[in-house]
């Protein structure tokens, strides 16, 4: 079969403006060969017609052809086209003179695959390339993300996690293959007729591309990536030398909170535990919906009394539930797997009474099969106060398609934050944990803490027990202040440090429930006044109320940016 | 949603995270089956009252609930038929006043304030859901008075804790956060009784209607009964501690039976079992966790607390079941005439029991905003 190829030169092209852009270029990095070669796919990213704009962002990529093969090795799927694509990204604040680069990004085409893969140049082994996971959501970059590469190679293929470089979705957008014919037109220059049609397609497919901004958005969102990665990074520093992390805002009340309790540790839990993402078929595992976060709440200290009820047959159901209008049957085994790796996940994070669990540190994909069978087994001691967690599924029959959110758990990092208080002379300490869980998303996604109260038993300040249901009201306020309702009060400018102001605020929270607790609450407090003025002595009370509602929440009222327990004071 | 470099909206995007964040720590305070016109029904529609401030419908049994078919079901997220933003800041209680056509929902909240509102009109509303929640305006709005304190300073507006209805004689008693139960007359919206005597912040009310009485419940770790006509109270029913200092004293749940004459009260973690008509403590039930919830089924007791679980007691205060249960903290347990269970609390989610025990159905009420 006769081959042909072409290749044009790619030309640095140049940004024009004065302020700092991406600046694109591109080597070649080798030399055409004449091999024969009956697969010859092609793609061609077409030029991007320069645009201009009030923040002078631009970018400029020719067209080019890519020589087909390599005749040495053909039979690696990852075998990648010579041509590759480097953009050097720099800060975008007008005011530097000099342009502050932040990431270079390397972007290659791997030919087989017909995807274009991205990765951080100059990353160690896939380390930093995980920054750019999850840019948008749901965009792992462990999928193939094209029908062609799927069809070609069935659904057995795993994209190989190792690989620095990944085919995220948006660099198949970026560069148009979402638009271009999948075959180079060279091969087709046969056939006439299609060639005007795909040349119009790819005309509207330029246009849709500098519609959407494509470029741009892009641009911005490794931008914004990248600087909250290393505000991120900056506070965990900080973290873990022991230093409450630095909180540039004044606005809030917790800023001017000097910490009465003690930051005691912050440690690594590890890597949660990946949620298998294998890459059967196109559809996304379905099922967990993101009630992984609901189950942050999940308490299991009933573990102990849990083997003294009597229970009737309408117990939850186990880890495996039977999936009804599963649309793919093939990933009825893929699910249980996830559920358990959630599951999992999450034992780590519900409060056990000391009882031992293990720490599941998966990196690679996980095979459904027996492995998930084995898992079941050796959890089933764990299973009792889990069997709440597994209810977090989304009913298959009930809604349509809908995507597994395991991906958003995918390289996230879970910590443990412990603060302490000194509660008297004799007494121990009262412990305050909390498990942090970050996701890469941070801080589109905010970090989820979990809280557990930690009292020192009687007698033994060394051990500690668990505060049981009285404090549980307050754990769970705690935590819907801290991951949620204090996150309205902050300024976009405070985005990237929003770990920072969640431990500020916790602290806070944790010194006010220990005061209440250091004066037993007996002590009501009520005001009682006496007018001896000039009118007639009046007496009241105002009675100030430390509880309210149902839940009985024990009340912070905001003064100015002073929090005082209880109502009105 | 699907959101990608296409049609990116960050914005959008961290909105949406924050807002499924917000529906995971609501909770679920109080549910009321809707009334139906069969004889005898199987539970078809749940309205919630839950800390966001909205009172919603949900159609059950559109979930495809199978009875007792199938061991196995799955978390819904499930969008109500219709709601009403009834109040600022969390809705504490909902009951419906009077069956029928023109049945009244009424609700209770943080704000003080108890409205009613058409069920029919908030049933039948023509409103895409996502336009709901001021769409409809409530029929009666009753708001608890404040009081004056000295120089005249008004006193913030008290909340309501919890209502109770009594259908013949047309009022609604609601229990206040001044450490008073008002007695509302429905017809004229005005306050036909004052209850005062409680010390603190009251947690539950309930009518024993046989005996013109109502029976409150506070934080002050007491419980009353009233005489509805005269304001009085009749007696003061004082649980006893065991130790005084350590335990949470206060009523949070009062409960009578069908027979007007036995009287459960959730006390901290324990549970207190009174005759009334022979006016003493029976029995005395200690749980795991503090009680939110109890209320009488025959000569059954079923209460929920802090914990995921649904307890069975007899009279004599042994435990007969205990059931798992989805909310981790339950704030609302309700009985069908069926016999199901609703059980409602953290989490926005609200597990219906079948009298077996199954699960029925499990539903996480998503909030639309």
């Amino acid at each position: 079969m006769a081959q042909k190829e072409a290749f044009r030169e790619n030309i640095d092209l140049e940004i024009v403006g004065s302020l700092k852009d991406a600046q694109a270029f591109a080597r070649q990095l080798s030399n055409r060969d004449t091999g024969a070669s009956t697969n010859h796919e092609t793609s061609r990213m077409e030029d991007d017609v320069p645009e201009e704009e009030d923040d002078d962002q631009r970018r400029r990529k020719r067209p080019r052809k890519i020589p087909g093969k390599d005749s040495v090795d053909q039979a690696g799927i990852y075998q990648s086209h010579p041509l590759r694509v480097v953009l050097h990204i720099y800060e975008d604040v007008v005011s530097d003179p000099k342009p502050v680069k932040l990431v270079t990004l390397k972007f290659e085409f791997l030919l087989k695959l017909n995807v274009v893969c991205v990765g951080i140049e100059g990353s160690g082994e896939g380390t930093d390339s995980s920054v750019l996971c999850n840019l948008f959501p749901d965009d792992t970059g462990l999928e193939l993300p094209r029908q062609s590469a799927k069809l070609s190679f069935g659904d057995s293929v795993v994209f190989d996690e190792t690989r620095t470089l990944r085919p995220y979705k948006w660099a198949q957008h970026l560069s148009g293959l979402d638009f271009l014919p999948e075959v180079s037109p060279l091969l087709t220059e046969g056939e006439t007729k299609s060639s005007e049609n795909t040349t119009s397609v790819v005309i509207s497919g330029l246009q849709l591309h500098r519609q959407q901004n494509r470029t741009q958005t892009v641009l911005q969102r490794v931008r914004s990536r990248v600087k909250a990665h290393l505000a991120l990074v900056e506070q965990l520093d900080q973290l873990m030398k022991l230093k409450w992390p630095s909180l540039t805002s004044e606005s809030v009340p917790w800023a001017l909170h000097q910490p009465l309790c003690s930051l005691h540790s912050w440690s690594a839990v590890g890597p949660s535990s990946d949620v298998s993402m294998s890459l059967l078929g196109t559809n996304m595992v379905q099922g967990e919906d993101s009630s992984n976060v609901n189950l942050m709440d999940v308490r299991s200290d009933t573990s102990k009394e849990v083997a003294e009820f009597v229970r009737e047959d309408g117990e939850l159901p186990t880890l495996l539930p039977a999936l009804t209008a599963a649309s793919n049957h093939h990933n009825l085994p893929v699910k249980e797997g996830s559920d358990l790796d959630h599951s999992r996940g999450l034992a780590l994070m519900s409060k056990t009474t000391g009882s031992p669990y293990k720490v599941v540190k998966t990196q690679s994909f996980r095979r459904l099969d027996e492995d998930s069978d084995l898992m079941l087994d050796s959890e089933s001691d764990l299973d009792e106060p889990n069997k709440v967690e597994a209810e977090a599924e989304k009913a298959a029959a009930d809604t349509d398609t809908t995507d597994g959110k395991s991906w958003v758990d995918y390289k996230a990092w879970e910590f443990s934050l412990v603060l302490t208080r000194k509660m008297g002379e004799n007494v121990g300490d009262v412990k305050l944990e909390a498990k942090v869980k970050i996701s890469i998303e941070y801080p589109l996604r905010p970090p989820i803490l979990s809280v557990d109260l930690l009292f020192p038993s009687s007698g033994d300040s060394t051990f500690y027990e668990n505060a049981g249901s009285a404090w549980f009201n307050e754990l769970h306020a705690m935590e819907a202040e801290v991951n949620l309702h204090i996150l309205k009060m902050l300024s976009s400018d405070e985005q990237n440090y929003i770990l920072a102001h969640q431990v500020h605020c916790l602290a806070m929270l944790f010194d006010f429930y220990m005061n209440e607790v250091s004066e037993p609450f007996e002590k009501r407090k009520s005001t009682s006044v006496v007018d001896v003025g000039l009118c007639k002595p009046t007496s009241g009370t105002i009675l100030a109320r430390s509880f309210r509602g149902r839940d009985r929440r024990k009340m912070l009222s905001w003064k100015d940016m002073e929090c005082a327990p209880g109502f009105p004071y | 949603m699907a959101m990608d470099v296409r049609n990116w909206d960050e914005e959008a995007y961290r909105n949406s995270i924050l807002q499924d964040r917000e529906s995971q720590y609501r909770t679920v305070f109080r549910t009321a089956f809707a009334p139906s016109s069969l004889p005898h029904p199987n539970p078809d529609v749940i309205v919630a009252a839950s800390s966001d401030g909205s009172v919603a419908s949900y159609s059950i049994s559109s979930f495809g609930i199978g009875y007792g078919n199938s061991r196995s079901e799955r978390l819904l997220v499930a969008e109500p038929d219709c709601f009403v933003q009834a109040h600022e800041g969390p809705a504490y209680d909902v009951k419906f006043y009077e069956e029928g056509e023109n049945s009244l929902l009424f609700s209770c909240g943080d704000d003080g304030h108890i409205r009613g509102w058409r069920w029919n009109d908030m049933r039948t509303a023509e409103v895409p859901i996502h336009s709901q929640g001021a769409h409809l305006k409530p029929v009666i709005d009753l708001v608890n008075p404040q009081h004056k304190g000295p120089w005249g300073a008004l006193s913030p507006i008290p909340e309501n804790n919890a209502i109770a209805i009594d259908k013949q004689g047309g009022s609604i008693y609601a229990a206040a956060g001044d450490s008073c139960a008002y007695c509302w007359d429905v017809e004229t919206s005005k306050i036909k009784m004052v209850y005062k005597g409680h010390s603190d912040y009251l947690h539950s009310i309930i009518a024993r209607n046989s005996r013109n009485q109502i029976i409150t419940g506070s934080e002050d770790g007491t419980a009353r009964i009233w005489d509805v006509r005269s304001g009085k109270c009749v007696r003061v029913i004082s649980p006893e501690k065991y130790d005084k200092l350590k335990e949470i004293s206060c009523v949070s749940t009062v409960a009578l039976d069908a027979s007007d004459s036995w009287l459960a009260c959730g006390s901290g973690q324990s549970l207190f079992i009174w005759n009334l008509v022979a006016g003493e403590q029976i029995s005395r039930i200690s749980l795991h966790s503090s009680v939110h919830d109890v209320l009488f089924d025959g000569n059954q007791i079923i209460a929920v607390g802090a914990e995921p679980l649904v307890s069975r007691f007899d009279m004599d205060g042994m435990i007969l079941s205990q059931i798992y249960c989805a909310p981790q903290s339950a704030f609302s347990v309700l009985l069908h005439s069926s016999g199901v269970l609703a059980v409602a609390g953290y989490g926005g989610l609200i597990d219906v029991i079948s009298p077996f025990g199954s699960h029925l159905c499990l539903f996480h009420c998503k909030f639309v905003l």
